[in-house]
């Protein structure tokens, strides 16, 4: 249950985090979740038959999350915050990704971590062991994180102008795709010990990708993974997105990536913010 | 499974038709789905007919309205129908294809029964 609406969402406060810092505006439970409602509901037109009678209501089912994930953008816009959500299958290296970028960084760029796992707090934990705030929400039975979730999690985290907000999403390369978290940005990772036909066989994470990182390069010599062919799956299903190969363990192309970071984050106008 | 917490949006939804309605049960439920939203039919069924249960919901049939998926292919100028976002003109073979329908998933109308109406037709059963 969650204390601040008692909306019964599952996934708010695990691991026993209090809540700090900036408090996101209150998203959701006006007008039933209607779009754009309070009074004004939607339209109600009824058609009487004998028993029957039937009421339009045309109301996109996503609505509800879609309207908190903007609610989320404009208060990561309005902060200062460039908040990335993290993809990929099980395995493919988010977390560890993640520890080496927080290592690289160091004081330089304040960071923090939004960790979806089903189970556990295992990966907050490593976070949390580089003196980074980290949250970590279990989704149980969910198979994704979504817009509610995140907002819930991002108030309990102390944020300020210029941080780098990163929501690792559950591996799941199927369902996270549909669920908008009010992010700046996607990256989508995708290891060299996956397919290279992989963004062909799901096609909906890696279309709406910014960046798709291929990980674990150093891999490259002992397999048969076609770089060439997997560039071109890629770009099949995403002709507009970046494409950066790095490995966390030797740190080839790990400057790309971090280059690529902070020009995003420039470019989202937080250090302008940080600095007024 | 995502399609899970698609129905928990739905009942939701219902759940506030139903608060602010006068119905006592739904019978009907119509929804779109588009065959680029990323829906998985099979799944949205098996989801509902475990989620619905103990509800206002619970008797409902769910009736989906498929909309098939369609593209604007910038070579041919024209609206053409695709299976899959961002794949290749069927006419041209062109690979730029903006989606412009078939990414529905939407509730459009529920069919619902009155205690009232019941009553007034003699119909009801309570």
């Amino acid at each position: 249950m969650c204390v601040e609406c008692g909306c019964g969402a599952p996934g708010h406060g695990v691991g026993g985090e209090k809540r700090r810092g900036v408090a996101l505006p209150h998203h959701h439970h006006e007008g039933g979740g209607y779009e754009g409602s309070g009074p004004g509901a939607p339209s109600i037109v009824p058609e009487e038959s004998e028993v029957n009678r039937t009421i339009r209501i045309e109301q996109d089912i996503l609505g509800k999350n879609n309207r908190i994930a903007r609610d989320n953008r404009d208060f990561f816009r309005e902060h200062g915050l460039f908040v990335l959500n993290l993809l990929s299958a099980p395995g493919s290296g988010k977390t560890t990704l993640l520890e080496r970028t927080i290592s690289a960084l160091g004081t330089t760029c304040p960071m923090a971590v939004i960790e979806g796992d089903q189970e556990t707090s295992r990966d907050a934990d490593r976070i949390r062991k580089l003196g980074v705030q980290a949250v970590q929400i279990n989704t149980g039975a969910g198979c994704h994180l979504d817009a509610h979730q995140v907002a819930h999690a991002a108030g309990d985290l102390e944020l300020f102008p210029g941080t780098v907000l990163v929501i690792e999403n559950i591996g799941n390369l199927v369902c996270p795709a549909l669920f908008d978290l009010g992010e700046t940005a996607r990256v989508v990772l995708f290891s060299v010990t996956e397919g290279e036909d992989k963004p062909l066989k799901y096609p909906r994470i890696f279309r709406e990708a910014d960046l798709t990182l291929l990980t674990k390069s150093d891999l490259l010599p002992h397999l048969d993974f076609d770089r060439t062919r997997a560039e071109s799956s890629l770009r099949g299903v995403n002709p507009r997105g970046e494409i950066i190969a790095l490995s966390a363990r030797t740190g080839e192309g790990f400057g790309l990536w971090l280059s690529w970071l902070l020009a995003r984050r420039e470019k989202a106008g937080t250090l302008t913010h940080a600095r007024a | 499974m995502h399609e899970l917490s698609l129905v928990m949006n739905l009942l939701e939804l219902c759940e506030a038709e139903a608060s602010r309605g006068s119905f006592d049960r739904i019978d009907r439920i119509v929804l779109e789905v588009g065959e680029l939203s990323g829906v998985s039919l099979p799944a949205l069924r098996f989801s509902f007919d475990v989620a619905a249960r103990g509800s206002v919901t619970e008797s409902a049939v769910l009736e989906i309205r498929e909309i098939p998926g369609r593209g604007w292919c910038l070579k041919c100028e024209e609206t053409v129908p695709i299976r899959e976002p961002l794949r290749e003109c069927p006419a041209c073979g062109s690979p730029v294809l903006l989606p412009t329908g078939g990414t529905e998933f939407r509730l459009c109308e529920l069919v619902v029964r009155d205690r009232r109406m019941l009553e007034k037709s003699g119909k009801g059963e309570r």
